[in-house]
């Protein structure tokens, strides 16, 4: 990073003889040298966060139109980052969809780096995802600038129940709870938060969640769905999904 | 005088401007590539589930390497692509020039993309591999064997993927690459034959696996295609394995064979460079 000295501290008098800097502009050069860096000082701030549910029509990959009777999620903690999310995670559609495979990325795994820490909520919530909006509670944080969260799934997981059907087959399922066994990295917030009011919206798509379901592979069932079964695999995978996750500031 | 003569320093330095320095650029496959990947055990880092794998064919097309600088100035670029086969022991230089001004050039790129016409051979590799580079329309081609208590599956997988490397950087060396005045600098564009065979796209304690990979080969005739990779849902895979984080329209094996093609660039050993398709 370059900063710019005032040019009274890098001369020298005409005898050749350094010229020391006043105490007055030690003050000057280390406050330019501070907004030379673009920074403020990070204050202590918290903010709302509520959970929505999106996805509109439900149907999967393999065809399925599912309805939710019952759509619930055990949350236990919200963890908020300075690290951008790396663009493999937006699932920005092109022409060709092959070519958004994977769009960019460090060319490694892990490349998802979270940073600094710069916001938490460990209050627990049982949210019903299919109610519009859910207060999950105030976010003790700072400002700065924010890039990624993570949401840490309690121990009474995530669990859809409903049917789904496909041409004239309709199936009753309940997929009981599915836990992560770590929290959900990478999840997209950017904001540059100041002290300005507003609120962090947590979106959760249900559509990806159910997009990997084939309710034609329930192993021994789907009400209550074979936790062994290529539907399970789907739904669990799904809820790994961070991009089923999405954070974004509302202003007011 | 004093005075005098910092202003001769001056003037002398005004009219020198930027010297130039010499760039060599290589590229390696390591160990993996050229020796296998063994399986893992505490001195070295393989698969977990006992497979070993042998690469007889390991075809990159490398090309449109780019020095250039975050403030926007473009510096040389290559004008035609190099394919190497990796097997072939150590490391190969695609190219080098001379007279490149010196300089911290901290935008460095290239790419691995698909063959054109204009593509030539570099080093130990037989025409026959340059082409099918050329007429496959290939980026990356391997070709090897994987082994297990007497087991052997082998597979030929090509492909066409297009990927810029960008941005460029490693721990030691910092971002790209700097050019000494009168002095020779060399960058290697470090190519990962592991990665290939990760289980996981985001998750930094991915592992290396091939038994789903082993059981993919449908018809049992030893030889895994691309096709019955394709026909391998990762829902049918044990949760835990080939996670794809964030990337969901990661569905098969295939799918996710094809996202790791575009992680095996690096740079200049474990550095790293963002991979864009394209």
């Amino acid at each position: 990073m370059t900063r710019r000295i005032p040019s009274a501290i890098n001369s020298e008098d005409l005898a050749g003889r350094p010229r020391l800097p006043s105490r007055r502009t030690w003050l000057l050069l280390v406050a330019l040298s501070f907004f030379s860096c673009g920074g403020t000082v990070a204050s202590r701030r918290t903010f709302p966060l509520v959970v929505s549910p999106a996805g509109g029509a439900l149907v999967t990959d393999s065809g399925w139109t599912v309805t939710l009777t019952s759509a619930r999620a055990s949350l236990g903690a919200a963890r908020f980052y300075s690290g951008k999310v790396p663009s493999i995670a937006r699932r920005t559609p092109r022409i060709n969809p092959l070519e958004w495979l994977v769009s960019s990325a460090w060319a490694h795994p892990g490349h998802y780096v979270p940073g600094e820490a710069m916001g938490e909520l460990l209050r627990p919530l049982e949210v019903d995802l299919l109610q519009a909006e859910t207060a999950w509670g105030e976010v003790s944080g700072v400002t700065g600038a924010y890039g990624s969260m993570e949401v840490t799934v309690a121990a009474g997981g995530v669990r859809l129940a409903g049917t789904a059907t496909k041409d004239t087959q309709t199936v009753s399922f309940d997929t009981g709870a599915f836990t992560p066994p770590a929290a959900i990295q990478a999840i997209v917030f950017e904001h540059q938060m100041d002290t300005s009011s507003g609120r962090v919206r947590l979106t959760v798509d249900l559509r990806t969640i159910v997009s990997r379901m084939d309710f034609a592979q329930v192993g021994a069932g789907a009400n209550p769905l074979d936790s062994t079964s290529p539907a399970f695999n789907g739904f669990a995978r799904g809820v790994e999904d961070s991009s089923a996750w999405r954070g974004t500031w509302e202003a007011p | 005088m004093k005075r005098l003569g910092w202003l001769m320093v001056l003037l002398l330095a005004a009219g020198c401007g930027p010297g130039v320095g010499t760039l060599s650029v290589t590229t390696w496959g390591e160990a993996y590539i050229e020796d296998g990947i063994p399986v893992d055990s505490a001195q070295v880092t393989g698969f977990v589930d006992g497979w070993t794998v042998k690469y007889e064919r390991f075809l990159v097309v490398l090309g449109e390497f780019s020095l250039a600088k975050k403030t926007g100035e473009q510096g040389p670029k290559q004008q035609a692509a190099g394919i190497v086969n990796l097997v072939k022991p150590g490391p190969v230089e695609l190219f080098s020039w001379k007279d490149v001004p010196a300089a911290k050039w901290d935008r460095v790129s290239y790419g691995i993309g698909p063959a054109k016409s204009s593509a030539t051979g570099i080093g130990a590799i037989d025409a026959s591999d340059v082409e099918r580079m050329k007429t496959g329309g290939l980026a990356v081609y391997v070709e090897g064997s994987a082994t297990k208590n007497g087991t052997s599956k082998r597979f030929a997988w090509g492909f066409a993927n297009d990927t810029l490397y960008d941005e460029c950087t490693n721990m030691d060396y910092g971002d790209g690459v700097t050019i000494p005045t009168g002095g020779q600098e060399v960058v290697q564009l470090t190519i990962h034959g592991d990665h290939f065979f990760y289980d996981d796209l985001e998750s930094p304690e991915a592992k290396l696996r091939f038994q789903a990979l082993a059981d993919a080969d449908a018809d049992a005739d030893g030889a895994i295609t691309l096709d019955e990779l394709a026909a391998v849902q990762l829902t049918s895979l044990p949760l835990g394995q080939y996670g794809t984080g964030s990337a969901g329209s990661v569905k098969s094996l295939k799918d996710f064979i094809g996202a790791l093609v575009r992680t095996i660039g690096h740079y200049r050993g474990e550095g790293e460079c963002v991979s864009k398709a394209r």
